[in-house]
């Protein structure tokens, strides 16, 4: 098994609170990406998608900033699976500490590997290592 | 009565009028192959919700099952992320 096929890519939107200054988001940010980082996962980005007007009002804010990390993680049991697990206990605790956080959902959509390709019986039984290889290379994109 | 046209697999009878007469409509996610479902395309999601935040059937749209399925789930993660509402008060 190819490690296309074992590893998964997820995201993970953020919604920080209005009055964070510039070097607070940064801040938040980095501490986004050390927490993946630290638990194994490998992080592709953490966009910034700046400040937004929110479609309803959550914690008697109007308006967030929109942070969005991909990354990267095994399929199972994988230490990004107990960074995912860990976020909203790490939320809380930064909300209680410095109320930076006024919302947080994450959202882990299915990851490239997801749907693997659906084998042809007949090719796949006469196929030969170097082949299925190649088809485990051929993940097609899912969402 | 009028004549009925046989859709193809990228359109839907949505409606029927005069005793047969077919409403035939695209399916928009089967016709354009380029055309993802994410639940952060807000602009591409909202033509697939109503005034007031509700999601429009697929028998108004002509979506097919499998992208009305994808499109219900992308709605319902962007209203947990706020990026659309649950409920738009008119």
């Amino acid at each position: 098994m190819s490690d296309e096929r074992r590893t998964r890519r997820y995201e993970t939107m953020i919604v920080l609170r209005t009055d964070l200054q510039e070097a607070g988001i940064k801040e938040q940010a980095e501490r986004v990406r050390k927490l993946l980082e630290t638990q194994g996962a490998v992080v592709a980005g953490v966009h910034e998608w700046g400040l937004r007007e929110l479609a309803y009002i959550i914690q008697k804010e109007r308006r967030g900033y929109y942070l969005l990390a991909e990354y990267t993680g095994a399929q199972r049991r994988s230490p990004s699976s107990s960074a995912r697990s860990s976020f909203p206990t790490w939320c809380s605790a930064s909300s209680r500490s410095d109320r930076t956080r006024i919302h947080r959902r994450w959202c882990h959509l299915r990851a490239m590997s997801r749907r693997r390709p659906v084998p042809a019986l007949v090719p796949t039984l006469q196929a030969d290592d170097d082949e299925l290889a190649s088809a485990d290379a051929e993940v097609i994109d899912v969402d | 009565m009028g004549h009925t046209r046989t859709p193809s697999r990228t359109e839907t009878i949505v409606d029927r009028v005069d005793g047969g007469r077919a409403d035939v409509r695209s399916r928009r996610f089967c016709a354009e192959k380029g055309l993802r479902i994410d639940y952060k395309d807000t602009r591409v999601l909202g033509n697939f919700i109503t005034d007031r935040g509700k999601i429009i059937p697929s028998r108004i749209t002509g979506n097919c099952a499998r992208h009305q399925r994808r499109l219900t789930t992308a709605i319902k993660q962007a209203r947990s992320v706020a990026l659309l509402p649950f409920a738009a008060v008119m």
